[in-house]
């Protein structure tokens, strides 16, 4: 899951080293996301796993994208 | 012979206070001038922040002749806010003249003794949506409608009289995007679509009507989202007033961006000014005839607009609904129809704001300082 959710941010913000991301890593203070790259985010991840948000994310962490995906799935 | 300041008190004296920077700046290609009706209202019980503020004006003269300005504020609500005996100055313009400035801070400092107060601070205005911030960068490009021009030597002068920096602004101009971002209207579509807003429609009202129907909301989230920056002072009723009053002249509805929530709340906005600063240059803020036309038409078709105010309410700012302002600038940029965006005055501490001009060819081109002097010893 960390892998695929990885490959996501890449497609959002090419210069994000991917080997630092980890599950504890802050999506806002850690890799500098701003509100439209978290947009961006959540609409890569609804186009990767084939369903739609139905209210504003509010993840924090890669770790919290992981579980909310692992929860659905 | 020396110099010799004097508190202003009669209608001839606030003429001349009004209009010494007029004459200072008579052949700068760049200061633009303030509307002279809304300056001599400061000086009237019509000026909204009367009842929330005290002022005192002061000009500098040798030989008969003015050499300086500067105006005191006393911002009552910003220091009840805050805990704070502060002064703003404001207003100040001075020739290259080390005694004359001098002599006008020395005539401040001793009214905010009398006062009680034990700091000064700027310039600053009556409240965050006047003109402030002392131009230290950016002296050969154009003033905006919003802002003060002022001659390169002030900083020295102020800083003679034991001012330091309190804090600065960054002003920056926004062009297209070298590269073409299609990710920007889905977002924005997206971002609406998730948090269930949508973006008023501004053609089916007219401009009065538009207004009326969204200025309360306006105000709140602007008080909401502007309460604990610099400066800033919260919206009094008659304050509310002055200010629509003051720019519905100038606004053009198509540059007012409201978004709201499926109560009609409003939760973000950007008011956007179209660039009028040439049209007033010539007039010296006068609105003659010619110089009213030729408003009219620039407010009407602007080559340039300045970004006056946005706001999202904090429990949407991680909802990419600045997506939709960004979209509709890029639009107005990639087709032709804007040369470019002022973005105004930015704090340099309100990195989330500057965070959003990477997606366009942006030149930081202007900084602005405030100032501040403890002057109890």
């Amino acid at each position: 899951m960390l892998d695929e959710l990885k490959a996501i941010l890449s497609k959002v913000n090419k210069d994000i080293d991917m080997d630092s991301v980890t599950e504890e890593t802050r999506l806002i203070d850690d890799l500098g996301l701003d509100s439209l790259s978290i947009m961006l985010f959540a609409m890569e991840i609804e186009a990767a796993f084939g369903f739609r948000f139905t209210e504003p994310v509010k993840f924090v962490t890669v770790g919290d994208v992981c579980e909310f995906l692992e929860k659905r799935n | 012979m020396s110099v010799t300041v004097i508190k202003v008190e009669t209608g001839a004296q606030r003429r001349e206070f009004v209009n010494f920077p007029l004459r200072l700046y008579r052949d700068s290609p760049y200061f633009v001038p303030p509307l002279y009706s809304d300056e001599m209202k400061i000086f009237t019980d019509k000026n909204a922040y009367s009842d929330t503020c005290e002022s005192a004006f002061f000009l500098a003269r040798r030989e008969g002749r003015t050499v300086g300005r500067i105006q005191g504020i006393i911002q009552r609500q910003s220091n009840e806010l805050h805990g704070e005996r502060r002064l703003r100055f404001s207003r100040f313009d001075s020739i290259n003249d080390e005694e004359a400035a001098r002599a006008l801070f020395d005539a401040l400092e001793a009214w905010g003794l009398e006062k009680g107060l034990d700091t000064v601070c700027g310039p600053l205005g009556y409240s965050d949506l006047e003109r402030e911030g002392l131009l230290i960068e950016g002296f050969d490009k154009l003033s905006t409608f919003e802002e003060q021009y002022n001659y390169e030597y002030y900083a020295k002068l102020i800083e003679k009289c034991g001012y330091q920096k309190e804090i600065d602004w960054l002003e920056f101009r926004l062009r297209a995007p070298k590269e073409k971002n299609i990710m920007l209207a889905r977002v924005a579509e997206r971002a609406l679509e998730l948090s269930k807003l949508h973006v008023v429609d501004s053609d089916a009202l007219s401009k009065k009507e538009y207004i009326a129907r969204y200025k309360d909301g306006f105000f709140e989230c602007l008080d909401l989202c502007y309460g604990k920056l610099y400066g800033t002072v919260p919206f009094t009723e008659s304050m509310k007033e002055q200010l629509v009053e003051q720019f519905m002249l100038v606004i053009n509805k198509k540059y007012l961006i409201i978004i709201c929530d499926e109560n009609e709340r409003v939760v973000s906005f950007a008011l956007c000014i179209p660039g009028i600063g040439e049209a007033l240059q010539k007039s010296g803020g006068r609105l003659t005839p010619s110089a009213l036309l030729k408003l009219l038409r620039a407010v009407k078709k602007p080559r340039t607009v300045d970004l006056a105010l946005v706001a999202v309410l904090p429990e949407y700012q991680s909802a990419g609904i600045n997506a939709v302002m960004l979209q509709k600038m890029t639009e107005y940029l990639e087709s032709g129809e804007i040369d470019y965006f002022e973005t105004n005055l930015n704090l340099e501490t309100n990195t989330q704001v500057m965070a959003q001009w990477k997606y366009f060819d942006s030149e930081q081109h202007k900084r602005r300082r405030a100032y501040v002097k403890k002057i109890d010893k």
